[in-house]
């Protein structure tokens, strides 16, 4: 039985070193590279209006967003404001964080303007195919509807086609 | 938004559903120089017809959508500028600093909240007085410096009325050179009628950022633009003029005392002004409320300013003052002392070793026995003996000292313990009867006001019960000291503000403040605890309700422009580019975009939720 004990023991040990290896220093900063990466990229992508690009970076970000997102306790206290070389690694940390904050909110702002620019595309296309119906609605002076036959003068019928 | 999204892409599948088809080539859609309101339809042996381009009512309807957020834009960045000057220039209302209400409001109930632990000590309570009478003073300075900020806005509205009339003329005028200048279809014959059109489409952006507008076409092809509310600016050749009509009488108006218009369309051949031949944008109306009929623009914004948000905030200030003083009158009567004797203790016999606390004067007034009137002195004023309590009393000893050494000139009074140890006066040689009187108390001429409260020949200062004492705190076993202080808790003064006038904006707070400059050179002991807890809560309370209020309103603010600049650069950037549309391509964008926006949102809140934790710990 204790000897059970000391060899569960012995795992939480082990399970520990391997948290406190997992968040090591370099490896969180190496996830908020990669980050970086991504967010840069698709800030491309926007740029250049390839948003099926963009849309293919999601999985790769959703899983380091979580991973940032479960994480964070463990992350933030992974610094010790005692040790000067944490200090150092937290002020580089914190500038890696602002610059993914700076980045992302301008991605949010492009996307935000494409995302209007597209539905009032759309309202306005609805309102003038909404417009043109009416028009072709209208009835002749004996109340019967002529519409059928009316070829209304700002409808334009390409013969190419 | 994403909700937006979704509506609008059903609506658009479900058009296409109706006419047939969903296919590409919606093209070379937008140029701004040329409008048309037609839908170029391609007719196809299978679907019947299908969309080959709306390029031209598509740039009609982003035009104006590019006016729409151009006011709305304008409107909600100079309110959002002008409330930050209100709030860092004016107010100094913000949650944290060093002249935050809630700072000042610390300064000033932090003092009060001490008196809790140590009452009777009157240095505390000036002092509290002294940051609230300086506090006052800033608000009330505040309160000057918006009523200023607010007729400076006649100011900015009279010149963007100027602004908007020049641009009104211009554009009229260009509207009617339009059909002048159109060539006659060879290729480059439609330069000027081109440029005519730019400018004037330049003249309609200018319009959009001070006032709202909806601008078209009618059916004869003229001009025709009119505010939201559908008042006319520009329709054919009628000459329509903004007129506003400049501050005088501008506190009636804001009193709602007359119909009063403050911004009207008017045709400048009409000299008339009555009602009917004008169109009111603003005014007030026969509602007894101030009517806007603006909905964007700059005009919008500084007329929002001017008659609502900076009079609803002077308002508060004001209720907020007058609770201010009216709640530290009520502590101020609460811990006023009362005058003469505070407090005398002793079991069974007094004797004139008891100690004594006692503060201020008490005058004794002499009457006649017989007619109740009062006893003249050689000026013909009613008789009194003052006895000052100020200093060198003890003990009971030192009162009777006091009191027998004291004289009016003519007459005196003496002071004893009689046999069974109670503490008497009785007046030295004269025939009269006299009265405890407080020190405010005032004679009238023929000594009538006198005679209501008690006169006695042999009087009875301090009584006693076997086991107890008296003590001035309950006024136990004393009927004298009862109506002493009764008498002197009647005659304190308590102050109130001035309760500001309906309709009175930006009332001066100098009388609230005078009042508070009397308070302060009183003497204080405390008692109060639970008054000072009470106010506390409710300053408190208000002074967060006027910071919440202000916040709130710049916080929403900024959210708009920042919405707005990104929905107006949207439409600027499409009117500006000359690429295509294809309905196709923006249905699968609205689904793209939809899914990088979760997760872009959600990179950023979890960056921000960093960011918080390393500003607050690093």
């Amino acid at each position: 039985m204790d000897n059970e004990k000391i060899e569960e023991s012995k795992q939480n040990v082990e399970h520990e070193k391997n948290d406190e290896d997992f968040f090591e220093y370099e490896l969180i900063i190496k996830a908020l590279g990669r980050l970086s990466k991504i967010v840069k990229r698709e800030e491309e992508f926007i740029e250049k209006k390839q948003y099926d690009k963009a849309v293919e970076l999601i999985p790769d970000k959703i899983e380091l967003v979580n991973f940032f997102s479960k994480n964070k306790k463990k992350i933030l206290n992974s610094f010790s404001v005692s040790k000067e070389q944490d200090l150092q690694n937290k002020e580089e940390f914190k500038n890696l964080v602002q610059n993914l904050l700076d980045v992302s909110g301008k991605n949010m702002n492009k996307i935000k303007k494409a995302q209007y620019l597209g539905s009032k595309v759309m309202e306005i296309l609805k309102e003038s195919i909404q417009k043109n119906e009416m028009k072709n609605k209208n009835y002749y002076k004996t109340g019967k509807s002529f519409a059928k036959e009316k070829i209304s003068k700002h409808v334009i019928l390409n013969k190419e086609a | 938004m994403s909700k937006i999204m979704e509506t609008t892409a059903s609506a658009i599948r479900n058009h296409e559903r109706q006419i047939g088809v969903a296919q590409q080539n919606i093209v070379n859609a937008n140029d701004p120089n040329y409008i048309r309101q037609e839908v170029n339809l391609v007719s196809n042996p299978q679907v019947g017809a299908e969309i080959k381009s709306i390029d031209l009512a598509m740039s009609e309807g982003l035009l104006k959508e590019q006016y729409n957020k151009n006011s709305l834009f304008h409107s909600s960045r100079v309110s959002k500028e002008m409330l930050q000057q209100v709030i860092e220039d004016v107010y100094s209302l913000k949650l944290d600093g060093k002249n935050s209400i809630t700072v000042n409001l610390n300064g000033i109930f932090g003092n009060i909240k001490e008196l809790e632990l140590a009452s009777n000590n009157s240095n505390k309570m000036n002092d509290a007085v002294s940051s609230m009478e300086k506090f006052v003073e800033n608000v009330s300075q505040q309160s000057e410096k918006l009523q200023k900020f607010r007729q400076e806005q006649d100011e900015h509205i009279f010149k963007s009325v100027e602004k908007l009339n020049g641009h009104i003329v211009t554009a009229r005028n260009l509207s009617q050179a339009l059909p002048l200048l159109k060539g006659d279809g060879v290729r480059g014959s439609d330069i000027k009628y081109n440029d005519a059109k730019n400018k004037l489409f330049n003249e309609i952006r200018e319009i959009s950022k001070l006032i709202d507008v909806n601008q078209y076409f009618d059916k004869d092809g003229e001009l025709v633009l009119e505010t939201k509310s559908g008042i006319p600016l520009i329709k054919g050749d009628i000459k329509y003029k903004v007129e506003f009509t400049h501050t005088d009488g501008l506190d009636n108006y804001l009193k709602r005392d007359f119909i009063f218009p403050a911004l009207s369309v008017v045709d400048e051949d009409i000299q008339d002004t009555s009602p009917q031949f004008r169109n009111d944008l603003v005014t007030s109306g026969v509602t007894n409320q101030i009517i806007h009929h603006l909905k964007g623009g700059e005009l919008q914004a500084r007329f929002e300013l001017r008659d609502k948000i900076i009079p609803d905030l002077v308002n508060r200030l004001d209720i907020y003052t007058d609770t201010l003083v009216r709640e530290m009158n009520a502590v101020y009567a609460d811990a006023t002392p009362e005058l003469g004797f505070q407090s005398v203790i002793s079991n069974n016999k007094f004797t004139t070793s008891d100690t004594i606390t006692v503060s201020g004067k008490f005058r004794i007034g002499l009457f006649n026995p017989n007619d109740g009137l009062s006893i003249k002195n050689v000026a013909g004023k009613p008789e009194t003996i003052e006895i000052d309590l100020s200093s060198g009393i003890s003990t009971l000893q030192n009162l009777i000292d006091k009191i027998n050494n004291t004289s009016s000139g003519s007459y005196s009074v003496l002071a004893g313990l009689d046999g069974d140890g109670h503490l008497t006066i009785i007046p030295g040689g004269i025939n009269a009867n006299f009265a405890i009187i407080s020190e405010d108390s005032k004679f009238g001429a023929d000594g009538v006001g006198i005679n209501q409260f008690f006169g006695f020949n042999n009087l009875k200062l301090f009584t006693y019960v076997d086991d107890k004492h008296y003590d001035s705190r309950t006024s136990a076993n004393s009927t004298i000291s009862l109506k002493i202080s009764d008498e002197i808790t009647n005659s304190r003064q308590i102050y109130t503000a001035k309760v500001r006038k309906d309709g009175d904006i930006g009332r001066n707070n100098k009388a609230a403040l005078e009042e508070l400059l009397k308070i302060q050179n009183k003497e204080f002991s405390f008692k109060g605890t639970d008054s000072i807890a009470k106010s506390t809560t409710t300053f408190s309370s208000y002074a967060n309700g006027i910071v919440d209020t202000l916040n709130i309103k710049h916080q929403y603010l900024e959210e708009k422009v920042v919405k707005n600049k990104i929905e107006l650069e949207a439409i600027d950037e499409q009117i500006a580019s000359k690429s295509g549309v294809n309905t196709d391509q923006e249905l699968l964008y609205i689904t793209q975009l939809d899914r990088m926006h979760k997760y872009v949102l959600k990179t950023f809140q979890i960056m921000e939720e960093y960011w918080k934790t390393l500003l607050a710990t690093f």
